[in-house]
């Protein structure tokens, strides 16, 4: 007989789905602080540690000064020596200033020295808002280059929930891309679950179907799914595969997927060129060329920063009708 | 007091000479010495204890040696008396971490990184014995804020123990010298800065690095102690270097310090950046030797002898050839790519 598990939330929104997360880790292990700009009495440019510093005080809750690189790096050497940081970026833009302690001294820091750092970046990324050129980009691409870090983007509340977890348990530097478009509109219910304590691949079948893969992340894989809706009127039947966990990369189930569709398409929100659909096509023409019936179509934002105007900015990211004219070019 | 810190500094030099021949006769493929800054950094090393962290660069064995080994197990018969007044030693064996150490700059598997890491760029940690000692990047600078992250730690905790790190006076003009020791300031975390100013930077002078007198006032932008001293001078390093620990430790904050010390060899060995340096500038670093200084100071007080000084120099070059001998003996790693990019 299958066990009921038991809603702990219901219709969870996104971005309350984070400050959750936080505060079950924050209350579960004294050793995870948090870090970042205006995070403290001011709750976050977001407010999702809002009232964080009242629960947790201010040693666990420090606000830093305007120093991404001096962040990180403390960071790392707090988490090698046993603390669990976990950082928040106002806006994943803003993680260029600190790249070289990311990807230099946190990232290879296992393979150099055996030190374990259990560090968490949390990346408020993503477009859509008209935010312009620093404050909508997508940017998993650059970290998923640098081996050492792990690298997540949820598309749902559950998965936001249980990944920030997994991320803050796990002993390697996570980089946690948090979609911004998502924070107030997506919704899930938050069942009682197990926290693995270690981020491991995954790829989630989030709508069943026979014609094409659809493979997707973060805001996109709601795009998806919305494309799907129309391409089932149509009498096309899209897979829609989720990829909350991008690093480690979890591929049996797109090839699995394949091997019964035939036909494969990648959207993203990131840039096109050396965006991660290359890597994934690559892979995918590596392992499953031979099941594939039709090209492996990237559906991207064009090669160019963001614009300001929102209308300007639409026109870049996948819209519902540019996938379906992508995922209709690959069947056709 | 004075003889202790001589021994550890005589060590240090004949460390460094020993893998200075090395280099030239082809058995190692890049040497940065350390020559001329063993007064520094076996000073330093002597004012930090058990528990407390120690980031190092690549010009700092003399203060890992100070850490890693206790000279009296080393050499019984010429310290029969317990000598170790300045700091207690760790605890530990300190032949073995002197072999591997050895091991560590040849790249062999018994070294630190198994041969994946080169000199001193590996963390060696042992709990049991409160050694905690994290290389470098070769980014310099970018271990600032990383060594300020071991004093975080530390206070997280609730310990009184305090982190050191070294930069040359190159690296603070990285932002990671600014925002490190910036957030170290606000935080008041127990951490000490030791920038070794040799007055080059591989090839740039100082006029080219900073336009600022010296580099010490640059902490009263940060509102913590700044202060300069002569880095030839164990004594006076050891006195300021307590004073910091002592400030951190009680949990005050940081300290800025700069060391003022003669550049004696190139950036690296077999690299002509040394014929930058003026001649004069030359003959005035290399007239002052700490290690020549502090020789004079022991006999001029009349604590040790010549012969004993020989002796402790003898003994020095001896047991590190014996140990470079037996890590050059060591198996080379076998090729492979097993070694794991994430913890487990």
């Amino acid at each position: 007989m299958p066990t009921e598990s038991k809603t702990l939330e219901e219709n969870l929104l996104y971005i309350d789905a984070l400050s959750l997360a936080l505060r079950d880790e924050m209350r579960e292990d004294p050793s995870v602080m948090l870090m970042g700009q205006d995070i403290a009495g001011h709750g976050g440019a977001f407010k999702i540690t809002r009232d964080f510093l009242e629960e947790f005080g201010d040693r666990r809750v420090r606000n830093t000064p305007i120093a991404e690189s001096g962040t990180i790096g403390i960071a790392t050497g707090a988490a090698i020596l046993g603390q669990r940081p976990v950082i928040e970026m106002q806006f994943a833009d803003f993680v260029t200033c600190g790249f070289n302690q990311l990807v230099n001294v946190a990232a290879k820091m296992y393979w150099r020295t055996e030190c374990s750092v259990p560090l968490v970046i949390r990346m408020p990324g993503g477009g859509g808002m008209g935010a312009g050129a620093f404050h909508s980009q997508n940017i998993e691409s650059w970290f998923l280059h640098s081996p050492g870090l792990k690298v997540v983007a949820p598309a749902f509340s559950d998965d936001a929930y249980r990944l920030l977890r997994s991320a803050i348990k796990d002993p390697n530097p996570v980089i946690y891309f948090e979609h911004k478009f998502l924070y107030r509109r997506e919704r899930s219910d938050l069942q009682e679950m197990q926290i693995p304590d270690r981020i491991e691949g995954e790829a989630n079948v989030r709508r069943e179907g026979h014609h094409l893969t659809s493979v997707s992340w973060g805001w996109m894989t709601h795009r998806a799914l919305e494309a799907a809706e129309v391409m089932e009127k149509e009498g096309i039947e899209i897979e829609v595969i989720d990829l909350p966990v991008l690093s480690p990369l979890d591929l049996s189930g797109i090839f699995k997927s394949i091997e019964k569709t035939e036909h494969a398409a990648i959207i993203h929100e990131a840039t096109r060129t050396a965006g991660f659909g290359a890597e994934l096509a690559a892979r995918i023409s590596d392992e499953a060329i031979w099941n594939l019936d039709g090209p492996i179509r990237r559906i991207t934002y064009p090669d160019s920063p963001s614009p300001f105007h929102k209308g300007l900015e639409a026109a870049r990211i996948p819209s519902v009708d540019v996938i379906c004219d992508g995922w209709r070019e690959v069947l056709a | 007091m004075l003889r202790e810190l001589h021994a550890y500094m005589r060590l240090t030099r004949e460390w460094d000479l020993r893998y200075e021949k090395m280099f030239k006769t082809g058995a190692l493929s890049k040497w940065y010495s350390s020559v001329g800054n063993e007064a520094t950094t076996v000073a330093c090393g002597s004012a930090i204890e058990k528990g407390d962290a120690l980031v190092s660069l690549h010009r700092d064995v003399g203060a890992i040696l100070r850490h890693y080994v206790n000279i009296e197990e080393l050499f019984p018969d010429i310290f029969p008396e317990k000598m170790s007044l300045v700091r207690q030693p760790l605890g530990g064996d300190s032949r073995d971490r002197l072999f591997r150490l050895a091991c560590q700059m040849l790249g062999r598997e018994h070294g630190f990184s198994g041969g994946h890491e080169r000199s001193y760029h590996y963390n060696h940690m042992e709990p049991d014995h409160g050694l905690i000692h994290l290389g470098m990047i070769s980014h310099l600078g970018s271990m600032i804020p990383v060594a300020a992250g071991a004093a975080l730690s530390f206070q997280q905790q609730g310990l009184d123990r305090v982190s050191i790190n070294f930069i040359g006076e190159g690296a603070t003009s990285t932002g990671d010298f600014h925002e490190g020791l910036n957030i170290a300031a606000v935080w008041k975390l127990p951490f000490i800065l030791v920038i070794e100013n040799n007055h080059w930077a591989f090839s740039t002078p100082t006029s080219q690095q900073y336009a600022c007198d010296n580099l010490a006032s640059r902490a009263l932008g940060y509102g913590i102690p700044g202060v300069e001293v002569d880095g030839n001078d164990p004594l006076a390093v050891l006195k300021v270097m307590q004073t910091a620990v002592k400030r951190a430790r009680a949990g005050e904050g940081p300290t800025l310090v700069e060391a003022h010390l003669g550049r004696h060899r190139g950036h690296s060995e077999g690299d002509d950046s040394l014929n930058q340096v003026p001649s004069d500038e030359l003959k005035g670093y290399l007239d002052n030797d700490p290690m020549d200084l502090i020789e004079t100071r022991l006999l001029s007080s009349g604590i040790v002898s010549r012969a004993w000084l020989q002796e402790i120099k003898e003994r020095s070059a001896s047991l590190i050839m014996e140990v470079v001998d037996e890590a050059v003996a060591m198996p080379e790693p076998t090729p492979n790519t097993d070694r794991n990019t994430y913890a487990n």
